[in-house]
């Protein structure tokens, strides 16, 4: 698929704010500007995160050195939030969550104190009930 | 949850072991292979959210261990099979959403352990298995949204663990027996929209644990039963479009947990008891298309969590109680309409500034409707067949409003300051003075300037050419051209007038500057702190100017606590001012690059704010918004590092060519835009910021309230 969104067709679509929104998150994690211009290696957010995704290192290096060395269960929820910010920033449109997604699976960030980490059950949906 | 296509492949039944199947929210088509049946240690089968098709394999009867069975969300045709009934652990069934029809077998009262039972939203016929009676551990029923027929089996209501009964949307006839009453168990009896009759029985008020209970579009008579008023955990009382006679029982008034209240579309009597002061966690009262008489009891300052009332269509009279401007939480809708209320507005209404629509139609009220400009959240508002008088007020509101919104009030009239009638014949020839009035004033204003313009560069430079300046002046002073006339649109009360906010465009007060202008921090005289944001005016292009101050009202309609509110705007001929709250943090880029040390949760805090803001311009508001330049810049932050989108709806001024300071941004929002074959254009829309997608079309967004 083309991924042009933006152009001749004004194929403008809700989309590319959540790229935009996942950059901001990257930012926010990382303590990084979107172009690091005065840094050498001058690279985009995006790539760089990738870059370091597909090192050895581990992914904990991608967050704000203010951010790291705090406890696991934080860290753990970062980690989350930084798969989310990589799912805003796919690069293709259609993959990319809407931001109704975006905000639910940030509340679950902070909302499964026990569950998930406990008991590795198999994931089974919430029933939907029509109440 | 994955993209998964094509059909479940039958070669899974060779695994003997396997005891969870778990492939929902795929794109698998194709039928339900029965060889999945000897797949004989399958505990959980869950294929829902799919395209599925054709039957449920009989088979799956000797599914023995099964416990589980998800199959809702497909295209499943045929017969629920009776073999089920065979799969003695079942405990969850849940074949909702499809497209099976035929009868509920009556064999399913053999699974003995079966706790929930989903059929809502199929098209299965034929009556309620009485043998549901059997099924000792039943704890939620859905056989809603079916062609059900016949009564309600008492046997059902024999079921001691029963919690969620819902048949709502059936056929089903005969009366809600008295032994409801047995079921104590039950939370939810939600049989709406079926064709039940006879008496609400006295005994539903024994039901101690029930939280709601719809009774809805049904041809229930009689009268409501006292006893109802017992049930003291009961949120939700639906029992509208019924044949429901005498009056609403004041012990009602006790059923204090009640949220929502709908005795609408009887035919029910008497006045409003007083007793409804007592809802103090009411959100919804409707009690529309009834005979009720008598007048709105004061008590109802009382119901500060009402959203939305809806008295119309009775026979109320008296006046409009001034209790009713204290009930603040009005957000949604107040319906007064087709009543005999009589007097005046009362000045209290004033207060209702979150109401978003109001109708006090076919009336006899009378007097000035002025506190209705107060109203600024208004997006509808009906005040026709009244006797109102005086002039309508003058606010962006009043001014989009059709003429059928207050036909038949020969005394109303148009006016131009909002106070006094600039014509009180009919509406058209108002219309039409009011606009030569307003050019009239409009051209001497600007003979004005141009004199005492000419006149100051007279005096200034001696002896320099007059001719020149008198066709110059405009264009050349620009951006710091601050004459009169100004047009000031609030989009809510204010305090200050537009010399107040004049007063405060100094360089020591620039807290910011952007391609799209300055931004100014303006202290008013009550000492409420705005943001003023300076714009350069688009050349001379009219019309985009126009476009402009129609963008700019409908944002001044967004309200969410992510947002940015726009209190107003301002104009003159050349430059345009934007009114906004002040947010005194700063915004996220310089939090990020400070050099303090932001803790995880404030991050988390307002990475989940910002994307609030984001879902709710994109999924609340019809047509959606795009932001189109959503970066840390633009997320402001409060003092308690709540998130603010802020810098949209400038697209038409940044649209113009000429505007070369938009060029700056490419570079500032570089980074944030997506990749794509055509960057380098892309690049140029980016510079347009934010578009709102179609001009023409109102845009509504939906209140979003935050629990």
């Amino acid at each position: 698929m083309d991924n042009a969104e933006y152009g001749y067709s004004m194929n403008i679509t809700e989309k590319s704010d959540v790229y935009s929104y996942g950059v901001v998150l990257l930012e926010i994690l990382s303590g990084r500007s979107a172009v690091e211009s005065h840094v050498g290696d001058g690279q985009h957010i995006v790539e760089w995160v990738k870059r370091k995704m597909g090192s050895f290192e581990p992914a904990v290096s991608i967050l704000d050195t203010k951010l790291q060395g705090l406890p696991d269960q934080m860290v753990q929820e970062m980690l989350q939030t930084l798969g989310i910010a990589m799912f805003c920033v796919n690069s293709s449109p259609s993959e990319r969550p809407t931001m109704k997604e975006v905000v639910a699976l940030l509340m679950e960030v902070k909302s499964q104190p026990e569950e998930m980490g406990k008991t590795s059950q198999p994931l089974i949906k919430q029933s939907l009930n029509q109440s | 949850m994955n993209k998964l296509t094509g059909s479940i492949p039958p070669q899974l039944s060779k695994l003997q072991k396997l005891t969870s199947l778990l492939l929902w929210g795929n794109a698998l088509t194709g039928p339900i292979p029965a060889e999945l049946s000897n797949c004989s240690s399958l505990v959980i089968f869950d294929v829902s959210s799919n395209d599925l098709s054709g039957e449920i394999p009989g088979d799956f009867g000797k599914l023995v261990v099964l416990e589980q069975l998800h199959l809702s969300d497909n295209s499943l045709t045929g017969k629920i099979p009776w073999q089920l009934s065979n799969c003695t652990s079942l405990s969850t069934v849940q074949l909702d959403k499809n497209q099976l029809s035929g009868t509920i077998p009556w064999e399913l009262g053999k699974l003995k352990v079966l706790q929930s039972f989903f059929l809502w939203g199929n098209l299965v016929s034929g009556t309620i298995p009485s043998s549901f009676g059997n099924c000792s551990e039943l704890y939620a029923l859905d056989l809603s949204r079916n062609n059900l027929t016949g009564s309600l089996p008492e046997e059902i209501f024999g079921l001691k663990k029963l919690s969620k009964l819902l048949l709502l949307g059936n056929s089903l006839t005969g009366r809600l027996p008295p032994s409801v009453a047995n079921c104590q168990s039950l939370v939810r009896l939600r049989v709406g929209e079926n064709q039940l009759s006879g008496q609400i029985p006295k005994e539903i008020g024994q039901l101690q644990n029930l939280v709601f209970l719809d009774l809805y579009m049904n041809h229930f008579s009689g009268s409501i039963p006292v006893e109802i008023a017992n049930i003291t955990v009961l949120e939700l009382l639906d029992v509208h479009n019924n044949n429901l006679t005498g009056e609403i029982p004041s012990v009602i008034g006790e059923l204090e947990n009640l949220e929502q209240l709908d005795l609408s579309r009887n035919s029910l009597t008497g006045e409003i008891p007083w007793s409804f002061g007592n809802f103090s966690y009411l959100n919804k009262l409707i009690l529309n298309n009834n005979l009720l008489t008598g007048s709105i009891p004061k008590s109802i300052r009382n119901l500060q969590k009402l959203t939305l009332l809806d008295l119309s269509y009775n026979s109320l009279s008296g006046g409009i109680p001034p209790e009713i401007g204290h009930v603040t939480s009005l957000t949604i809708s107040l319906d007064l309409s087709s009543n005999s209320f009589t007097g005046e507005i009362p000045e209290s209404v004033s207060a209702l500034t979150q109401l978003q629509s109001l109708d006090l139609s076919r009336n006899m009220l009378y007097g000035e409707i002025k506190v209705l400009g107060s109203l600024t959240s208004l997006t509808s508002l009906n005040i026709s067949y009244n006797n109102f008088s005086g002039p309508i007020p003058v606010t962006p509101f009043f001014r989009t409003l059709s003429s059928n919104s207050y036909i038949q009030n020969p005394e109303l009239c148009q006016s131009i300051d909002g106070a006094t009638c600039s014509s009180s014949l009919i509406r058209k020839n108002g219309l039409k003075s009011a606009k030569t009035i307003a050019m009239i004033t409009v051209i001497l204003a600007s003979v004005t300037i141009i004199l005492v313009a000419s006149w100051i560069l007279v005096t200034r430079n001696h002896g320099y050419k007059v001719e020149q300046t008198l066709g110059a002046s405009t264009s050349t002073s620009g951006a710091e051209d601050f004459s009169y006339p100004w047009t000031f649109i609030p989009f809510q009360k204010v305090s200050f007038s537009i010399d107040n906010i004049l007063d405060c465009l100094k360089d020591e007060n620039v807290i910011g500057k952007g391609c799209s202008g300055v931004v100014y921090k303006a202290e008013m005289p009550n000492g409420e702190l705005i943001a003023v944001k300076k714009l350069w005016k688009a050349s001379k292009a009219d019309e985009i100017v126009d476009s402009f101050a129609a963008e700019i009202q409908i944002l001044g309609y967004i309200r969410h606590r992510n947002i940015v509110r726009l209190i107003g705007y301002c104009s003159n001929r050349s430059v345009n001012l934007l009114l906004y709250n002040y947010i005194p943090n700063g915004n996220l880029r310089q939090l990020l690059q400070g050099n303090r040390n932001l803790d995880w949760e404030t991050r988390y805090k307002i990475a989940v704010g910002s994307a609030q803001g984001l879902a709710y311009l994109h999924h609340d508001c019809v047509p959606s918004i795009l932001h189109r330049d959503v970066k840390c810049n633009n997320i402001l932050l409060d003092s308690k590092f709540e998130a603010y989108l802020a810098d949209f709806g400038l697209a038409k001024l940044m649209h113009s060519p000429s505007y070369h300071h938009a060029m700056s941004r490419v570079a500032g929002s570089y980074g944030y835009i997506a990749p794509g074959k055509s960057a380098q254009l892309s690049l140029l829309f980016l510079n347009l910021s934010y578009i709102l997608l179609t001009k023409s079309m109102p845009l509504i967004c939906y209140l979003v309230l935050l629990v």
